[in-house]
């Protein structure tokens, strides 16, 4: 349910709320879970914000973000 | 075993955002013209129902309201509701008889902003009007009063993606107090450059711009060194705040 909430908050925070909003809903859900709509979410953002060509940061961040996080959880929280 | 079918699940997700990302990336942005659309939307919609409810006062008058019998309670809302209509509808003219000036000077046409101006990391906001309105890529986009807002990056049929003038990572050849100066987009319509030593600028100072036909792009904020030394730094704002446009004149390019 709280996953579900951040990535509500995080999709909603990319039209209405400024930046960090879903950048920090990104990186909260990456960390917690195998979030892939931390990605979807960076796609989305950078979908809505970016013209064409240019180089498609939060989309790449946000995949390195979940992929870097993924010995950390797979280390430390409950499976 | 759940653990390693997860990272499968991921790793597939991951394959297929990189496969959107090269669809959209070769079709020409087809895919993110629909999501801008849909965003757009949204945020209008919202942003609408906002204002009318906070301009009928809705939010200040609730509880002295209660206290009134339901029929004037009724009654009030009515005129409320067609006061803030009235008042909206007010605001908008105002704003698009201050346009109207421009369009004598250079061909073009005025468009409503569709987005929020805080959301986009990138220093970017939509416009509602796109080729079919005789919009191009590079387009320079201006405010009410002629300040030059940005340029058009990409455009879809109905819709526009403009990319502010002090967008973050952009940078804009300049003039200030007669100095030329590369500025560099910091976002929130800041910019910052540097000056030789010796240059004679001051806080005020309006920055012109030889690539916008030498019209005034900014105004000094800050500047941090003196005459004695070795450089000057500067802090330019952008004329017009950005917050406050909800439209803009776009020319059209020749």
């Amino acid at each position: 349910m709280v996953r579900i909430i951040i990535a509500v908050i995080g999709f909603i925070g990319a039209i209405f709320l400024p930046t960090w909003v879903p950048i920090a809903a990104i990186i909260v859900s990456a960390f917690f879970w195998r979030a892939w709509e931390a990605m979807a979410l960076g796609l989305f953002v950078d979908f809505l914000w970016l013209p064409t060509h240019a180089f498609p940061w939060i989309t790449l961040g946000a995949i390195a973000v979940v992929w870097l996080l993924e010995p950390i959880r797979s280390e430390f929280l409950p499976r | 075993m759940n653990n390693r079918r997860q990272r499968r699940n991921l790793f597939i997700a991951t394959a297929l955002v990189l496969l959107i990302l090269a669809i959209d990336f070769f079709s020409g942005g087809t895919l993110r013209a629909l999501t801008r659309q849909g965003g757009s939307a949204l945020w209008r919609s919202a942003n609408g129902a906002l204002s009318r409810a906070g301009q009928s006062g809705f939010f200040t008058s609730r509880a002295s309201l209660a206290r009134e019998n339901q029929l004037l309670k009724e009654e009030i809302a009515g005129l409320q509701e067609e006061q803030a209509q009235n008042a909206a509808l007010a605001a908008e003219n105002d704003q698009l008889r201050a346009i109207v000036h421009l369009a004598q000077s250079a061909p073009g046409l005025t468009a409503p902003v569709t987005s929020s101006f805080k959301a986009s990391p990138y220093g970017t906001f939509l416009i509602g009007a796109g080729s079919a309105d005789g919009i191009a890529k590079g387009s320079i986009v201006e405010s009410a009063d002629g300040s030059i807002v940005g340029r058009v990056a990409d455009v879809s049929a109905h819709q526009s993606l403009v990319v502010g003038l002090f967008a973050p990572g952009a940078s804009v050849e300049a003039l200030a107090g007669g100095t030329p100066v590369v500025l560099s987009g910091k976002g929130g319509g800041n910019a910052e450059g540097g000056l030789p030593r010796g240059a004679r600028v001051a806080a005020g100072d309006p920055v012109f711009s030889p690539a916008f036909g030498q019209r005034a792009i900014g105004v000094v904020g800050k500047v941090e060194g003196g005459i004695a030394s070795a450089s000057t730094k500067i802090y330019v704002r952008s004329i017009v705040n950005l917050e406050s446009l909800s439209f803009v004149y776009v020319e059209r390019t020749q």
